[in-house]
């Protein structure tokens, strides 16, 4: 790796940055060298990664520290991108946007500050992994449910903050969030919601306070720095009871999609499941090379080989009830209802009651399996996710599935999708899968992606998130009214951090310090 | 501190939303935050166990490339500890960087020593 400057500034002044963090973090937690550099690499990208590399790393140990770096930060220009564990595979892992910016990772406040069982809710440090809190609520018997993403080995924090999802009634994370303590980009410590009441009791239970509330709007943004969360947790039901269905055809889709919205909307099923095609299981216990050689996309005869294999549907999808145990048997007969005159069978639900062991229950545990599927092509391998959210529409869902796949096809890429469902709308979330080292199958990924945004502009969807290389023509996607909404975001960043310094470009805001030198790198 | 043993089918459940299709076991890491000291095998837990215990990731791709007696890391005694240190600064193939802030040097040099040394062989 060659040496790297945030932008404006000389190897000397930065030099005088990273003394002065060292005065505040000691200089075992000034991390710089080539090395440590390069642990912070998106080790999936498409291609070397190095458009998002950081100059150095810093991580501080508490709020104040955070403070004290976030003021220097300010003195001396050096752009900071926080970041909770930094395990956002698929999206950028801990990189920043601009290349040079120096990498807060908060890693190390790693507390579980409040756990309260009787209201439902943990306040939680950045560092705290989904592990973490799960193994402390078994530790110490707490009925209390989480809910829990793909990729169980990042920040239960950081993926809030980035909207993800998980799969229980508690999925949309970011909705779950009450109450925050922010350092602002000028290392002003501030607590929104009730917590803006000094000594009020009520900060994790209610999610706004007096005026407007700011919780979301450190969502997806560089408007802070979140040193606590809020958080609500799901408490243990009376029962549970599961089903898994298995859709033979491609085209089965239209009418399960019209059906599952059914039940979503009225809450039948209360949480977002992913409704998958096969690729989801097939690519973590197997590789491509078992069923097929050629070069293009997987074809369908050997698509329907592995389903044959494997004794799987085309689509696929778990259903999960939770509740009192009158609820339940309530709103199992009705997914019955809506299922089984189209399945042609009885659906065969697993049933759990309090007291029993969790493995047959709809709790779901921490796993990092998934990452397995990186592994489909060999190599080193890499993936990327192109998410757009759209209405849950049978016949919309029908056409965006054949026009993406079609789109896969175009690109020699295999088709990896969901349309994963949530309350009122689809979160239609591709993987491409590709093997780092192939420098024309990322060429491939690279112009699919791109193709794929413009289609997904000209359907009427956008992204609910994206990877770092493409936060810029995502961001430009979202032009009602010639784009007024980021020069809207622009305007605060730019009057809450004159400096720039809190993670420029993320999600295409970049603060004026930063917008010509930001601009046009990455994609 | 481990909640026992978890089945692939429902740990790719728990990852994907589905029904697995295998029926080996994996276990849950535990990475305590706080707390006592860690010796090398708990480190190796804590801070690998994510990928490198039973199903998981690491595991399922060293069987794939080594055989199944080399998948278990924390079985293995056929490796150096300086080539362990590389790999995880490094990263293998779908093998991630592990940072400094995740798992730093005397955290890694205990780590090593556990997966170098020859004493564990046959342990689970
Ligand atoms: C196979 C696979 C499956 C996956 N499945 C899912 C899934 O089901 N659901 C899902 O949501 N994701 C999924 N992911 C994506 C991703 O890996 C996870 O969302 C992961 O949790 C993100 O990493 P993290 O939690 O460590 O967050 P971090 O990387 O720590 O944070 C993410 C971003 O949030 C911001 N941020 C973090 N902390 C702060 C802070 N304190 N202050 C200000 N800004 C901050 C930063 O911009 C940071 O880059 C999957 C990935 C893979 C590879
Ligand atoms: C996110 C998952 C993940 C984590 C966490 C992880 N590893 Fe790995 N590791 C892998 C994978 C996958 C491989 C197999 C790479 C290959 O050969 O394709 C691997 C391989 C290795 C190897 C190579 C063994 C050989 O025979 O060549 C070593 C050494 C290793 N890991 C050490 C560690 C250590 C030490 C830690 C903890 C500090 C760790 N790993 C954490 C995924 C992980």
């Amino acid at each position: 790796m060659s040496d790297l400057l945030p932008p404006n500034l000389t190897a000397s002044s930065f030099s005088k940055a990273l003394s002065a963090f060292t005065g505040v973090v000691g200089a075992k937690w000034v991390l710089s060298t080539d090395e440590d550099r390069a642990t912070y690499i998106d080790p999936y990208a498409l291609g070397d990664g190095l458009n998002h590399a950081t100059s150095a790393a810093v991580a501080p140990a508490s709020v104040e520290e955070v403070q004290a770096i976030v003021r220097l930060a300010n003195e001396h220009r050096v752009p900071l991108w926080p970041t909770a564990r930094g395990k956002n595979l698929g999206y950028g892992w801990a990189a920043p946007a601009m290349p040079g910016t120096v990498v807060l990772d908060l890693g190390r406040m790693n507390r579980i500050l409040d756990v309260d069982t009787k209201y439902g809710h943990c306040l939680l440090e950045p560092g705290v992994g989904f592990y973490d809190l799960y193994n402390y609520l078994q530790d110490n018997k707490i009925p209390l449910w989480m809910s829990i993403p793909g990729n169980a080995w990042g920040s239960v924090m950081g993926n809030a903050l980035e909207r993800g999802l998980g799969y229980t009634p508690y999925g949309d994370h970011a909705s779950k969030i009450c109450g925050m303590e922010v350092v602002s980009p000028t290392g002003e410590l501030f607590r929104t919601g009730m917590g803006a009441m000094s000594g009020n009791t009520a900060w994790q239970a209610y999610q706004h306070g007096f005026g407007p509330s700011w919780d979301q709007f450190l969502v997806q943004s560089n408007f802070g720095v979140v040193t606590k969360m809020g958080l609500w947790l799901m408490p243990e039901p009376e029962m549970t009871m599961q089903v898994k269905v298995e859709l033979p055809q491609a085209d089965d889709i239209a009418w399960a999609i019209d059906e599952l919205h059914k039940l979503r909307l009225h809450n039948v099923v209360d949480h977002n499941f992913v409704f998958g095609n096969f690729m989801h299981d097939a690519a973590v216990v197997s590789q491509r090379h078992e069923w097929y050689d050629g070069k293009g996309a997987l074809p369908d005869s050997v698509a329907q080989k592995m389903m044959d294999h494997f004794g799987i549907g085309w689509w696929r999808f778990t259903l999960s009830l939770f509740g009192h145990e009158g609820t339940v048997r309530a709103k199992e007969k009705l997914v019955r209802q809506a299922l089984e005159p189209h399945l042609g069978k009885p659906l065969e639900f697993v049933e759990w009651r309090r007291g029993e062991p969790l493995d047959t229950s709809a709790a779901r545990r921490p796993s990092a399996v998934a990452l397995q599927i990186v592994n489909w092509r060999g190599g080193r391998g890499g993936h990327m996710g192109f998410s757009p959210v759209m209405p849950p529409d049978g016949q919309l869902a029908h056409k965006q599935f054949r026009a993406m796949k079609a789109r896969f096809e175009e690109h020699g890429l295999d088709y990896y999708t969901s349309f994963t469902m949530g309350h009122r709308h689809i979160n239609n979330v591709n993987l491409l899968l590709y093997d780092r080292d192939d420098a024309d199958m990322v060429a491939r990924a690279r112009a699919l992606f791109n193709a794929l945004i413009a289609d997904a502009k000209a359907s009427g969807y956008g992204e609910y998130r994206t990877h770092l290389d493409f936060m810029d023509p995502v961001a430009a996607s979202f032009d009602f009214n010639g784009g007024v909404l980021a020069r809207l975001n622009e305007t605060v960043k730019n009057a809450l951090d004159p400096n720039g310094v809190i993670a420029p470009g993320k999600n295409g805001i970049w603060p004026r310090a930063y917008k010509a030198a930001g601009r046009g790198e990455g994609a | 501190m481990n909640p026992g043993g978890i089945g692939i089918a429902a740990a790719l459940a728990a990852a994907l939303g589905f029904v697995g299709l295998a029926t080996a076991q994996t276990a849950t890491p535990a990475r305590s935050a706080a707390g006592p000291v860690l010796d090398g095998e708990a480190l190796f837990k804590a801070r690998c166990g994510y990928c490198h215990l039973e199903g998981g990731t690491g595991t399922m791709m060293l069987e794939r490339r080594l055989g199944k007696d080399k998948a278990l890391l924390g079985q293995r005694t056929d490796l150096p500890a300086d080539y362990v240190k590389a790999v995880a600064r490094h990263g293998l193939n779908s093998m991630p960087t592990i940072t400094r802030v995740e798992v730093p040097d005397e955290e890694m040099e205990r780590i090593a020593a556990f997966i170098a040394s020859p004493k564990k062989a046959g342990r689970k």
